[in-house]
């Protein structure tokens, strides 16, 4: 069997999500074809070492099966729009030129990302020397596999797509960088706050009524000590997911400005995560008041007039909840996190401000791009190209500039769509409103399809690599 | 930027130049995205998308346009996406539905007719058929691709597959809201919203609105 594999070229995985399904795709047939070699050629071998191969072999296409080619655009059963995987690539791309990207189904309902190194050689210490993977000379292998889950419930909704692209993918930025777990070491209880938790976790009734006594306490069935080393344990874990969630949502704010505050609060609303605190992750009431702190530092309260001004008055609407509306039934450890998250904010904002590398954030400097993807999508046309003030240059339009105009006109300007649409009954506005989805979802496209035509254009000679005019 | 009343039918490359990048809107001639255009003889070239629609297998007997209805269509079609870097393989005698890759907005004076390139039709691609664009239109294409030829043809997103022929509107061209008006992706027919179907219902005694569909 090593001869038929060694006697077969296999690429590695390459740059780019495609590249590594493709490659993904000749490992997996060729596994099964060397399967298949290896069984003929054991036809009256023992059972047992074949069934040692299978499954060996077995375990190895399933995982490549579950866990990347259920991703596959090719198909209408796919469920994540080419267009934003195209984007995500670009995205990561920024953040760590030597990655792939892979988006994989999701049923939690929640994005989620995770990254990954190495992956190669998992497959290599799983199949040992039967491995069919083999590196040509001088190719350069991804450093880092980022496997992006990509819930269904989202498919087919930019408003969604603005939380995955921007949040998930700063995670990984921040991950890079360091900043949270920097930032988390400087969190640490004071004694006061310590005392008080222990106390209280000392009061916590545990087990039901036992007969005419009364239920148990912490505090009588385990020493001071004790309690204050689980403190100590679940505090670490707090801190360190509370800060990876707002320094991930402060670098998304600056990159995508109001768009990713507007989409995360309806987000929020949607699935009912807007006061609720837990471990993992702070409620959406607190990290949307810290954006709006950001927000208005970054600049947007300036802007009156035009698709910002629009902006602004909306979320001035949101910061009305949010000041109106408080959280009930918060865990003790949760409220304390809260307390030091808030105290600590301006040193977590200065950390990211330094990371991010831009006084104002991208999507304030991008405000005439907005104010002009506004005015396309009032023209029932999709944002996707900016004409340079030379007047003889369109340019992509930026994502950021995209997500913003799109919640933009969906709150000053649907007059525009309903009349050019004439939708008149609420079937019909919904309908519209689909339609307007996906003509942003094609301004995304456009906007990556320009972006990477321009850039392997430049590379191209003239009068090559085109068809001929007729 | 109006075009002038003594041009000629087909306007000037350097005229459709000009729409091209209009500053006013309803001036601008949007094809978007506009990748290194071909402009030649009152003509742009337009490029193959990422969605097409197949047709499907299915238990009914026939496709009557005077009887069919939304739930029926959406059984005889196959929607498919493919990235912008795929392929689609179109097989010989196979009709499929393309988007083209570019949105359109048609200013109010210019209407256009879409033409296969003789390129693709000499490799036995018919491209379109229902060639005329209104003034005022938006949306994209839809390209009805058949391959009359031998041989399965490997189409890619982002191939010049069609022309569009520009031609001057006399008429105002305001927007017309409609049926296919703001589309993103190929459209099945909608007989179903043709105002003439109930008429020709009637005439042949069939009884109004659509019959029940049986599955």
């Amino acid at each position: 069997m090593e001869d038929v594999l060694q006697s077969k070229e296999v690429a590695v995985p390459q740059r780019g999500q495609k590249e590594l399904i493709k490659s993904l795709r000749r490992v997996c047939g060729w596994i099964r074809y060397a399967f298949r070699a290896e069984r003929s050629h054991l036809a009256g071998a023992s059972a047992g070492r074949l069934m040692i191969l299978g499954s060996r072999y077995r375990l190895l296409i399933e995982e490549v099966q579950t866990e990347y080619l259920p991703y596959l655009v090719e198909t209408d059963e796919a469920y994540c729009p080419p267009e934003v995987g195209m984007a995500v690539d670009r995205l990561v791309e920024r953040i760590d030129a030597n990655s792939v990207v892979i988006l994989h189904p999701s049923e939690s309902g929640i994005p989620k990302i995770r990254a990954e190194r190495d992956l190669e050689a998992r497959y290599l210490r799983q199949l040992g020397k039967y491995a069919p993977l083999g590196a040509a000379p001088g190719d350069e292998k991804p450093r880092l596999f980022i496997f992006l889950s990509y819930p269904q419930v989202m498919a087919r909704s930019p408003l969604i797509h603005t939380i995955i692209l921007s949040h998930e993918i700063e995670h990984l930025d921040d991950w890079k960088k360091g900043l949270s777990a920097e930032l988390s070491s400087g969190m640490d209880l004071t004694s006061k706050d310590l005392k008080e938790l222990v106390e209280d976790l000392g009061k916590l009734r545990i087990g039901g009524e036992r007969g005419a006594l009364p239920p148990l306490t912490v505090g009588e069935l385990f020493e001071q000590a004790r309690i204050e080393a689980l403190v100590g344990e679940r505090w670490i874990q707090v801190r360190a997911n509370w800060l990876a969630e707002i320094v991930s949502d402060l670098l998304a704010v600056r990159n995508f400005g109001p768009a990713y505050f507007f989409a995360l609060g309806l987000w929020s609303l949607q699935v009912d995560a807007m006061y609720a605190h837990s471990d993992s992750h702070p409620s959406s009431r607190l990290r949307l008041s810290l954006m709006a702190e950001e927000l208005r530092s970054m600049g947007l309260t300036y802007y009156s007039a035009g698709a910002l001004g629009t902006a602004r008055a909306h979320f001035d609407q949101w910061n009305t909840l949010l000041e109106n509306s408080q959280p009930t039934d918060v865990k003790l450890i949760h409220h304390v996190a809260q307390q030091h998250v808030r105290r600590a904010f301006p040193r977590i904002r200065e950390a990211v401000r330094a990371a991010s590398g831009a006084a104002t954030g991208l999507t304030m400097d991008k405000k005439d791009d907005i104010e002009y993807a506004v005015g396309l999508l009032r023209h029932g046309a999709p944002p996707a190209e900016v004409l340079e003030p030379s007047g003889r240059t369109l340019r992509p339009c930026p994502l950021a500039a995209i997500f913003n105009a799109y919640f933009i006109f969906q709150s000053a300007h649907l007059d525009y769509l309903y009349q050019l649409l004439d939708a008149n009954t609420d079937e019909e506005k919904r309908e519209a409103l689909v339609k307007l989805d996906k003509l942003v979802l094609k301004a995304v496209e456009g906007s990556e399809v320009k972006r990477m035509w321009d850039d392997e254009a430049a590379a191209v000679p003239p009068g090559e690599g085109t068809l001929h005019a007729d | 930027m109006p075009i002038r009343q003594d041009s000629p039918a087909v306007p000037s490359d350097e005229e459709l130049k000009n729409r091209l990048y209009a500053r006013r809107l309803d001036d601008r001639l949007i094809i978007t995205p506009l990748l290194s255009p071909v402009i030649r003889g009152g003509a742009i070239d337009i490029r193959l998308g990422t969605k097409f629609i197949t047709g499907k297998r299915t238990h009914y007997t026939s496709f009557d346009p005077l009887d069919v209805k939304a739930e029926r269509a959406l059984a005889m079609q196959r929607r498919s996406q493919i990235p912008f870097d795929g392929e689609f393989v179109l097989h010989p005698n196979q009709l499929a539905l393309a988007s083209s890759l570019e949105y359109i907005c048609l200013p109010h004076d210019l209407a256009a007719s879409v033409v296969t390139r003789s390129t693709f039709g000499r490799a036995g691609l018919l491209g379109a058929t229902a060639v005329f664009v209104h003034p005022g239109f938006r949306g994209c294409l839809t390209l009805e691709l058949l391959n009359l030829g031998e041989v399965p043809i490997q189409l890619r997103p982002g191939m010049r597959i069609a022309q569009l022929v520009f031609l001057v509107h006399g008429g105002s061209g305001e927007p017309r809201p409609g049926k296919y008006c703001m589309v993103t992706e190929p459209e099945f027919p909608k007989f179903w919203e043709d105002k003439d179907r109930e008429i020709l219902r009637r005439i042949r005694g069939l009884a109004a609105g659509p019959r029940q569909e049986a599955g």
